[in-house]
């Protein structure tokens, strides 16, 4: 396992978990 | 009966939410997360650091919106209404721990103010001794007192402005900008010739690092001075949320949006120290200041348009800073607000108290080392405090009454891992405690002269003493004060 493929699983993980975290407010106030 | 009063508040959940983003992401994002991350395993760190939001940093911001969205009052008055009269204490320590950095950070967000006037009027320019110009800058007895001040004076018309004229309107502007800034850092630091270097360092899998303590043991620390969990500057932002604010959500995306910030600064850090310094390793272990303003500030001379990546680096860090704070003048603002003040002359107030007691870090660097020492470690035990409250108060009721109905996440068990928060607390503040004594080994409960003992235990047992002595005597005097609540309109 390469630095390059280490490098895509941390960037998911941060970028991935901020993206969700802003889709799921922008679905909540959606409703609203 | 706590006497109602009427105030503005946050427009948007958005306003709310960048604030709060701006509150967490500071100055440390930006020069601590890439030097600790690069040091402790890249990789491992990261993901060492993502477990610490969820057992440390998540649990520890949703209680602070409880207490401020459920008691609509400041850190001294909330601990009031939500543990009980006797235990107003606990809120005046969290205050007092929380105000003491906010004395010696309005100097750093003036250093770097300082820094960014040097990069756009070319004093950074290939030749400069970075070293001699820090050293003239930061030991020159009042070299920093005007920098500070213009700091303060700016923070003290934004917040006299009030919160979503003032507060939300600011922090639209500068939290988007600010990740665009480290976006378009990082993006030219991965263009630089020798660049990927830095990337293999930040992310070659070092996984048995994780088996390492001190990488956790960084990792949590990380986690508690940067997400600003248990600072009570979350709680204070919550005061002024809609009457069916989430809590669970905006917690949980403060915390990401805060590690994505730090990750970022180090996309751009690690690879332009790899690419243009000599000896990379040397500026990673140089200190959070010896790296933005020493080694960084000098590869800047010798990268091509480097005034250009100098300005926005250091305008970069005046906004982290300076949107962190805000959240602590406006936390010292509402104390004098509960106690019947209006905006206007609490923000006056508040902006000359923190102005005049940061003098002193403002012309002594090693009383501002002292003093972030002291309170830097003192935070670990303002969160302490919240969990011990929530513990008290019933951590399935605060889920079930106060974040349950109104929340866009329903996952307790996010909520309810603050119950293991005294067990990280024991570890990681013992390892504070056991370093600290090890610089000092014969003499690690002296304190003064604190340009002697800056790091020391004592140092820090003795002013916390003072502080939670303080608070004890002043319990019911404060508890009678705090009583003007704000009031939610819609």
């Amino acid at each position: 396992m390469g630095w390059q493929f280490n490098m895509i699983v941390i960037m998911a993980l941060v970028f991935g978990g901020t993206g969700w975290c802003v889709y799921r407010t922008m679905k909540a106030e959606e409703k609203k | 009966m706590a006497e109602m009063k009427k105030a503005d508040q946050w427009a948007t959940r958005w306003g709310l939410v960048l604030s709060c983003i701006g509150m967490a992401v500071g100055t440390g994002n930006i020069w601590r997360f890439p030097r600790v991350a690069a040091s402790q395993g890249g990789g491992a760190f990261v993901i060492a650091l993502l477990i610490g939001l969820f057992l440390w940093g998540i649990p520890l911001l949703m209680a602070e919106a409880v207490w401020g969205k459920v008691s609509r009052m400041g850190v001294i008055g909330s601990f009031k209404e939500m543990v009980g009269r006797k235990w107003t204490w606990m809120g005046t320590t969290v205050a007092v721990i929380s105000l003491g950095i906010a004395f010696y950070y309005s100097v750093v967000v003036g250093w770097c103010i300082r820094y960014f006037l040097y990069a756009i009027t070319g004093v950074i320019k290939p030749g400069l001794d970075t070293e001699a110009l820090w050293a003239a800058f930061s030991t020159t007895p009042g070299a920093m007192v005007p920098w500070h001040i213009l700091t303060m004076v700016a923070a003290t018309l934004i917040l006299f402005k009030g919160v979503s004229q003032g507060l939300e309107k600011i922090n639209k502007v500068l939290i988007p900008t600010l990740f665009v800034m480290l976006v378009v850092l990082a993006i030219r630091a991965n263009m630089l010739p020798g660049s990927t270097e830095g990337l293999r360092f930040f992310f070659e899998p070092k996984w048995a690092d994780l088996l390492k303590g001190r990488v956790w043991l960084e990792a949590f620390t990380q986690v508690a001075w940067s997400t600003g969990a248990g600072w009570g500057l979350m709680l204070t932002y919550f005061v002024y949320t809609k009457k069916r604010e989430d809590i669970a959500l905006n917690a949980t995306t403060v915390c990401f949006a805060d590690t994505m910030a730090g990750f970022l600064a180090g996309l751009a850090v690690i690879p332009t120290i790899f690419a243009l310094s000599p000896d990379p390793m040397a500026a990673v272990a140089s200190g959070n200041t010896g790296l933005a303003f020493i080694h960084l500030t000098s590869l800047f001379t010798v990268m091509p348009g480097g005034v250009i990546f100098a300005s926005i680096f250091f305008l970069a860090l005046i906004f982290a800073g300076f949107s962190s704070l805000l959240s602590m003048v406006e936390l010292g603002l509402r104390l004098l607000m509960d106690a019947g003040w209006t905006r206007k002359k609490a923000a006056v107030a508040a902006g000359i108290g923190i102005l005049v007691l940061g003098l002193p870090s403002a012309w002594s660097i090693s009383f501002l080392d002292n003093q972030d020492w002291v309170w830097g470690v003192g935070l670990l035990l303002s969160g302490l405090i919240f969990s011990i409250a929530a513990m008290k108060i019933g951590v399935n009721k605060i889920w079930d009454e106060y974040i349950a109905p109104d929340s866009d996440l329903n996952a307790p068990w996010m909520w309810k891992l603050i119950y293991l928060f005294p067990v990280w607390f024991v570890i990681i503040f013992w390892w504070w405690i056991a370093q600290a004594a090890s610089w000092y080994p014969d003499t690690y409960m002296k304190w003064l002269p604190i340009s002697e003992y800056t790091f020391s235990v004592g140092t820090m047992v003795y002013q916390w003493a003072i502080v939670v002595v303080l608070a004890l005597v002043t319990n019911n005097w404060l508890a009678d004060k705090s009583t003007v609540k704000f009031e939610a309109t819609e």
